[in-house]
């Protein structure tokens, strides 16, 4: 695969096979397939408590498998020679801030340089260089305790970059963040997206991810309920969405009609008003709606609902 | 070109952070504060007794050293379970450990730069205290050998002490938890083994030993792990009293004098020493353990 900016990157960087992951009675990862191909947006989005923490934890190496393997460019993370080579790969950002209040924004940048090994003139260049790009530059000074928590939340980002990591993955990175910060980071990432770095966030705001995320996958308790390209997960969101009828005559034929419809997944009515579940796409909705026309039924109103990731998930588990 | 050592990124950190922090000035400012009114108090009174008499003692002043050495010794071990003790603790509470690590920076790393920075607190705090100690050369009776003795004794105790309180705070996941247990934990080797030492006095008025010259009972021993019995022997034995950790366990006791009395400091610092390191890997361990 080669990026907008020449870059060759590797086609797959994140795989997570089949990974299981139980604590106690409850499964973290439950049989989890996970595929962020080499330069691409990811948003893993779910309910709170389906496991997205877990899932990213998994492939940090912050947790162990059960079983299952996590792959980065093919080598798995969960081998004692791979470990090394992991901390180099990954750049990892806690749903948490992480800062100590006694800090400088400069020294803490600084600090996690000397922790992946950089130190001297090019460590402290490339921290100021952080700053700048996330326009922090004039508060390298402050102290920690003193910063805003949107601008915390845009240090913990700056700090997963330190490293030029070929993969981020980004615990809820917008969560307490202000519109102008949010908008700025966004940048950030697709430009870093552009230049081959893989990104990997989960969310709890599924509005803000759906706009630049080139992947999503939904998670529910543990498991990839739905994967894919934007416009794939569209397409499912969409067909998720119940169609609406209102038919004035021959509702019992209708019933049947729809019944014996393969597509047809359930049927709720009450007199003229019908909800249908239908997995056919807009062709096939048009070809039902004739069928029912031909059929001699008075449909007076034919419409899909507008569907969401939440009823994706309820409509997939 | 010239290739600086690379400093630990956690010591670094630590010294940072601890240069600004409220609790260690006002630990210092406490400190400091105790250590001046103490001497001053000790001081006057010596100066009272001199004019009462109208001849200067001069044991008086070696016993305002040891007064005075024996207070530093104490604020040393009160305050070293509260810088020391939610070390490992808060940074598993602010997710800062496993960022750490999986940063790839090793559990050793780690742990070393944790307690070289508390040590670094603890030399800060023992050199400081040397002004408070320095009235005794007003009149003399103290070697600076003897001062600097006394200094390294309490940095190895302050060291025994901080590797305690790492420890404890390694097992704990609430740095507040941790810093209960570290003043247990310290509590237990100041208080709970001179307790245990006196326990059969106090409880049933017994004597010691059997017979005269019967062998020092086990339990006597614990006091090998006491850091201020440690200090006071090696500040009697600066001060010329050669046999009180003996007078000390025989406290109304028939027992004989032996190899370990005898070289008591010699082996309370060794094995405090070797528990400190015991722990030291221990605290490792229980910081990898608990990622």
């Amino acid at each position: 695969m080669i990026t907008k900016t020449g870059q060759e990157v590797c086609a797959a960087v994140l795989i997570m096979r089949e990974v299981v992951k139980k604590v106690r009675r409850h499964y973290l990862a439950d049989g989890l397939n996970l595929h962020a191909p080499g330069g691409s947006l990811y948003a893993l989005v779910g309910r709170s408590g389906s496991g997205k923490t877990a899932a990213l934890k998994l492939c940090a190496g912050m947790m162990d498998p059960d079983s299952g393997t996590v792959l980065i460019n093919g080598l798995s993370m969960h081998d004692r020679e791979n470990r090394k080579k992991r901390s180099r790969l990954i750049g990892y950002m806690d749903e948490i801030n992480s800062s100590y209040p006694n800090l400088h924004v400069i020294e803490y940048l600084e600090f996690y340089s000397h922790v992946y090994g950089f130190y001297g003139l090019s460590a402290r260049e490339r921290c100021l260089e952080l700053l700048w790009m996330a326009g922090l530059e004039r508060k390298a000074d402050t102290l920690l305790v003193n910063l805003s928590e949107s601008a915390q939340r845009q240090l913990e980002f700056l700090r997963t970059l330190i490293h030029h990591p070929p993969l981020l993955l980004l615990d809820n990175p917008f969560d307490k963040m202000a519109t102008q910060e949010r908008q700025l980071t966004q940048e950030i990432m697709s430009r870093l997206a552009a230049e081959g770095t893989t990104i990997v966030l989960t969310s709890s705001s599924i509005p803000h991810v759906l706009d630049f995320c080139h992947n999503i996958g939904l998670i529910e308790e543990g498991r990839m309920l739905a994967e894919g390209t934007r416009d794939e997960v569209m397409r499912k969101i969409r067909e998720s969405a119940p169609l609406y009828m209102e038919i004035r005559s021959g509702q019992e034929k209708a019933v049947q009609m729809l019944y014996q419809n393969p597509k047809v997944k359930s049927l709720t009515y009450d007199r003229n008003y019908f909800m249908v579940h239908y997995s056919g796409d807009q062709e096939e909705e048009v070809q039902l709606l004739k069928e029912l026309i031909d059929a001699g039924i008075g449909v007076s109103s034919f419409h899909r609902g507008q569907g969401s990731l939440e009823d994706l998930a309820s409509h997939l588990s | 070109m010239i290739h600086l050592p690379k400093k630990n990124p956690v010591y670094e950190k630590e010294l940072w952070s601890a240069n600004r922090s409220a609790f260690f000035a006002l630990a210092i400012m406490a400190y400091h504060a105790i250590m001046a009114v103490i001497a001053l108090a000790v001081f006057s009174n010596m100066l009272s007794v001199i004019r009462e008499q109208g001849q200067g003692n001069y044991s008086l002043m070696l016993q305002m050293y040891l007064i005075l050495a024996m207070v530093e010794c104490m604020l040393v071990i009160c305050i070293i379970p509260g810088i020391a003790g939610s070390g490992i603790a808060k940074e598993r509470e602010r997710h800062a450990l496993e960022l750490m690590q999986i940063s790839g920076i090793s559990a050793w790393k780690i742990v070393l730069g944790k307690l070289k920075s508390y040590m670094n607190t603890a030399i800060v705090l023992i050199l400081s205290g040397s002004p408070a100690l320095a009235l005794v050369y007003v009149y003399g009776g103290i070697q600076i050998s003897d001062f600097i003795a006394g200094a390294t004794i309490l940095a190895l105790i302050a060291g025994y002490l901080c590797n305690i309180c790492l420890f404890c705070s390694a097992i704990s996941r609430k740095p507040g938890h941790a810093i209960v247990i570290s003043y247990g934990a310290v509590l237990f080797l100041i208080g709970g083994t001179l307790l245990i030492h006196y326990a059969q006095f106090l409880l049933v008025g017994q004597t010691y030993g059997e017979s005269i010259g019967s062998p020092i009972a086990w339990y006597h021993y614990l006091l090998l792990l006491n850091p201020l019995v440690t200090f006071f022997e090696v500040m009697n034995q600066q001060a010329g009293s050669k046999a009180f950790i003996f007078d000390m366990i025989n406290y109304q006791g028939n027992y004989r004098p032996n190899w370990v009395t005898e070289n008591w400091i010699t082996i309370s610092l060794m094995l405090q020493l070797a528990v400190g390191a015991l722990l030291l890997i221990a605290t490792v361990y229980e910081v990898k353990r608990k990622r």
